[in-house]
């Protein structure tokens, strides 16, 4: 159990593109694990390695952790951890608000696939493929693009439609304490 | 050709300024006095900067309206809800949209703050002929072991004549001098 410190924007290493992880051994098993723990500290539905300082291609995604309230419940896997994701293929697009754990107070409007399918590694080793949708497709790739150094800010459209201020400005609450708005990493 | 977005073209245009402490019914307030005194809101723009809301809109209102009296009852926003409000006559041509540009662009800047990122990138644009008509800035918490606060900048504009790849590659030099990312990206704006 170790949650780590989240590296804020402007840390240039949230520009850095992320190393492959070799093989699926204990240290790759503990990056997963330290990637978890610290996700459950934060309110937020993702977090990909190098927001904790490792330049290695590892992501998790969970968005059960979501406080948004919809009528129907998006679907979901659950707690998604992966080494070396890769988007084998993507399908329509669809508009969503994103933020992000390592640029707080900012959300942008950004244009996602709305259905991926997905492969990576398990922490066993495995080769894990699934495909989803909405919430959770606009999550991981979130996710899997900072592996590349790119961040939500990098994708923003237009100017007048596309930027929010995060309208709270009072002092963050403590890590335990969910956010309003759920902010992938 | 100038298109005139104008549905009253015998009444007069006003542009509202005001600006103040952020509070709720600022709008509300605002839009009272305006549909109390039969004008008509055109095209606005408003919103909360930190603590602080901003009111820009442009208004019609009836021609038997003196100045004297919109002023007269918009300047109550001064003592109810503590605004600083401006008000100005339109000219006839500052009422026209402008012709439909052809080339937009957004232009990104991100990276850690430093004193002149706004001053340098936007006098490049200019220089280069690009007219700006949308800004928008952020400065985060310091990020950075140094300490450093980031900022962000979006800014779109109007390309006019200017070399789209010389733009981009100017912005690029600016970017390394500065330390910052910066990227032009075209915008496009095709009516389907």
């Amino acid at each position: 159990m170790a949650a780590h410190r989240i590296i804020l924007f402007p840390d240039p290493l949230l520009k850095q593109p992320s190393r492959p992880v070799d093989r699926a051994d204990a240290a790759a098993a503990q990056l997963l694990t330290d990637l978890t723990d610290t996700l459950h500290r934060f309110p937020g539905v993702g977090l990909a390695a190098p927001q904790i300082g490792v330049l290695q291609r590892a992501v998790v995604v969970d968005i059960t952790r979501s406080t948004r309230r919809e009528k129907k419940p998006p679907r979901h896997h659950g707690l998604i951890a992966l080494l070396n994701p890769r988007l084998l293929r993507r399908e329509g697009e669809l508009v969503f608000r994103e933020g992000c754990l390592s640029v707080p107070d900012f959300l942008g409007n950004v244009r996602r696939a709305a259905w991926i399918e997905v492969e990576g590694m398990n922490a066993r080793g495995e080769t894990v493929k699934l495909d989803t949708d909405g919430f959770e497709a606009v999550a991981l790739q979130h996710e899997m693009d900072h592996l590349d150094g790119v961040l939500f800010l990098d994708r923003v459209e237009n100017v007048k439609t596309d930027l929010f201020r995060r309208k709270n400005y009072a002092p963050r609450p403590p890590a335990s304490t969910p956010a309003a708005t759920p902010e992938a990493g | 050709m100038p298109r005139r977005l104008c549905y009253n073209q015998n009444m007069p245009y006003y542009l509202l300024t005001a600006a103040g402490p952020d509070k709720a019914g600022i709008v509300a307030a605002a839009a009272e006095i305006l549909y109390e005194l039969g004008c008509n809101l055109e095209d606005s723009a408003m919103t909360r900067l930190r603590g602080e809301f901003a009111i820009l809109l442009i208004f019609t209102a009836p021609a038997k309206t003196s100045l004297t009296e919109l002023r007269r009852r918009l300047q109550r926003l001064e003592k109810s809800h503590g605004l600083t409000v401006q008000l100005k006559p339109m000219k006839p041509r500052e009422t026209l949209e402008p012709p439909r540009p052809q080339r937009l662009c957004l232009v990104t800047v991100y990276g850690a703050d430093k004193p002149g990122i706004v001053y340098r990138v936007t006098r490049l644009l200019s220089k280069n002929g690009v007219n700006i008509t949308d800004v928008t800035t952020h400065r985060t918490a310091a990020g950075t072991a140094k300490g450093a606060a980031g900022y962000i900048l979006y800014l779109e504009g109007e390309l006019a004549g200017a070399d789209t790849d010389r733009l981009q590659g100017l912005l690029q030099d600016l970017g390394r001098e500065l330390g910052v990312t910066v990227a032009l990206k075209p915008v496009d704006a095709e009516p389907l």
